[in-house]
């Protein structure tokens, strides 16, 4: 459930003539997760379903959350060297392997984890297997190589759309440090994070202990011998600093024509059956219209009304430790003021009606499970929930869960969550954007 | 024993030839005096700054003295226990790179 913020696609043209014509294997229909503990600490999941393309996620504890505050944006940097020269192989060799395989390696980050994702055929898979190994273990972070990667970083953030910048800065604004610390490197710290820096960052953050395997179409033996294989430091658990929700304000003035705001109030841990709760009531507060260029009909609309275009969605963000529940908006500068202070006005009242909770209830179900239907996803999430709780829950049984939670659970959770502080990201044109304490 | 007058004699042979080749009387080390085809030119785009300024210095400084018909004075030459191979290293690494290269294309 946490934000998928970045993904670099490291290898850009490989898949595109599909796999459609790949010989389906006889997919079981009766597949289930299975998942562990490795005695090296290493968290292994898999789910052996026969998918024809398997899926491999090797997923740290290095987010943004865990840099350092001297060298804030190192998780970015992280991330977007994957592929570069390591000890084992060049960037050269790993591109091209993995493109003679029909392989295709990602590297995305959110602010806990990073994930290191293959998506390959199944009879190409232990060579891909091999060279995803080669990427991710003993990184050396060549200075020339990092100077080089310097274009991508400066693309990544000149592609960051103002919605994510505004949910950024409500992270800031919400947790300071921690998770606070933003998703993308600040331009003017671009090129000064060095080598050094780099592999002292890697050493004590991609560590065994903080290690997650998950693979979608492959046995659980065969998560357990990748999870062996790669050559990381075998740190254990390392301490993470608890993140604190504060609360406050941050804007960011670009000008425009669009004012793009987040607001939110502290959410709940992931795992926790709070968190469950407001993500169903985060469905509820609306998420935008369900047919195309049809009409909104979500409570979030109808409080912020007839102001001429705009586009407004609950949402809820879940971390190990913390969460924001919320509401992010995008209005026509002129309208800001009374949509702003309109959606403000709904999520501080805090009260959704049985119908709205129903239907964030099916909206949710639907997309837990349709976004486990793409298998990259449900590797990702895998590794996820087993970093952050050490167990998988399947798709299925998530659905289960919304099902049991009853109206009160929810209510109740929204009404424990806003009496909190509220928090604000802005970003956009904020001519007309109320501050905090004006809604 | 044998072994060890033999490197003795190797290394003073070495020393012995490295004066005879003149370079250093230009405060020039061996690395100094690479030719630069693309594989050095990506090395010395691979060292850190201040190592390619002192080179730049010394080069500037030979053609100098080189134009002035002198040489430095004796205790500023370069001694050979003091020429440390600072590019070669980097240069063989990016040699073995476009071998690699060059084999994978011949491949496939």
């Amino acid at each position: 459930m946490s934000s998928k913020a970045l993904a670099t696609p490291f290898i850009r043209h490989v898949t595109t003539r599909g796999y459609a014509q790949a010989a389906p294997v006889a997919a079981s229909r009766d597949a289930r997760i299975q998942s562990s503990v490795l005695a090296n600490n290493t968290f292994v999941a898999a789910l052996d379903n026969g998918s024809p393309v398997a899926r491999v996620t090797i997923a740290f504890k290095a987010g943004s959350r865990y840099e350092p505050q001297t060298e804030l944006g190192i998780a970015h940097v992280l991330r977007s060297a994957a592929g570069l020269t390591t000890k084992n192989a060049s960037a050269f060799m790993i591109s091209r392997k993995l493109a003679q395989a029909g392989a295709s390696v990602s590297a995305s980050g959110d602010r806990e984890f990073v994930y290191y994702t293959l998506e390959a055929t199944q009879e190409n898979l232990p060579e891909a297997i091999d060279y995803l190994n080669k990427l991710v273990s003993n990184q050396e972070f060549r200075p020339w190589e990092l100077s080089d990667n310097v274009p991508r970083l400066k693309f990544d953030l000149a592609a960051i759309p103002p919605q994510v910048r505004a949910v950024d800065l409500l992270h800031k604004a919400a947790f300071r440090r921690g998770l606070g610390n933003s998703l993308f490197i600040a331009p003017k710290k671009i090129g000064t994070i060095g080598s050094e820096s780099l592999q002292h960052f890697a050493s004590t953050s991609l560590t065994q202990g903080r290690c997650a395997v998950a693979i979608f179409g492959g046995s659980q033996e065969r998560a357990a011998m990748i999870a062996q294989n790669l050559q990381i430091s075998t740190g254990a658990e390392g301490q993470t600093s608890s993140s604190t929700y504060f609360g406050g304000e941050l804007r960011k003035e670009m000008g425009g024509d669009l004012a793009h705001v987040a607001i939110a109030v502290q959410g709940a841990p992931a795992g926790s059956p709070q968190s469950l709760a407001l993500a169903v009531a985060a469905k509820a507060l609306g998420n935008g219209p369900v047919i195309k260029w049809g009409a909104d009909n979500t409570p979030l609309a109808k409080a912020i009304g007839n102001v001429g275009p705009f586009a407004a969605a609950g949402f809820n963000v879940s971390y190990s430790d913390n969460g924001l529940f919320g509401v992010v908006l995008s209005v026509a500068k002129d309208e800001a003021n009374a949509a702003v202070k309109a959606a403000g006005k709904l999520l501080k009242a805090g009260n959704l009606s049985a119908e709205a909770i129903k239907a964030g209830k099916n909206q949710l179900k639907v997309q837990v499970l349709s976004e486990a239907e793409d298998g990259t996803g449900l590797a990702e999430s895998m590794a996820a929930q087993g970093l952050n709780t050490r167990s998988v829950k399947s798709p299925a049984d998530i659905a289960n869960a919304i099902d049991q939670l009853s109206n009160s659970d929810i209510s109740q959770a929204v009404s424990n969550a806003v009496k909190n502080k509220i928090s604000m990201g802005a970003a956009g044109n904020l001519a007309f954007v109320p501050y905090t304490d004006e809604l | 024993m044998a072994l060890r007058t033999t490197a003795v004699l190797r290394s003073s042979l070495s020393k012995w030839a490295y004066n005879l080749s003149g370079f250093n009387k230009y405060g020039l080390q061996r690395d100094d005096c690479l030719y630069e085809n693309e594989d050095v030119q990506e090395a010395l785009r691979r060292l850190p700054a201040h190592v390619v300024d002192e080179r730049n210095f010394r080069m500037v400084r030979a053609m100098q003295l080189s134009m002035q018909k002198t040489i430095l004075p004796k205790e500023e030459w370069t001694k050979y226990e003091e020429d440390k191979l600072y590019l070669t290293p980097i240069v063989e690494q990016v040699k073995k790179e476009r071998l690699e290269r060059e084999a994978w294309e011949k491949e496939y």
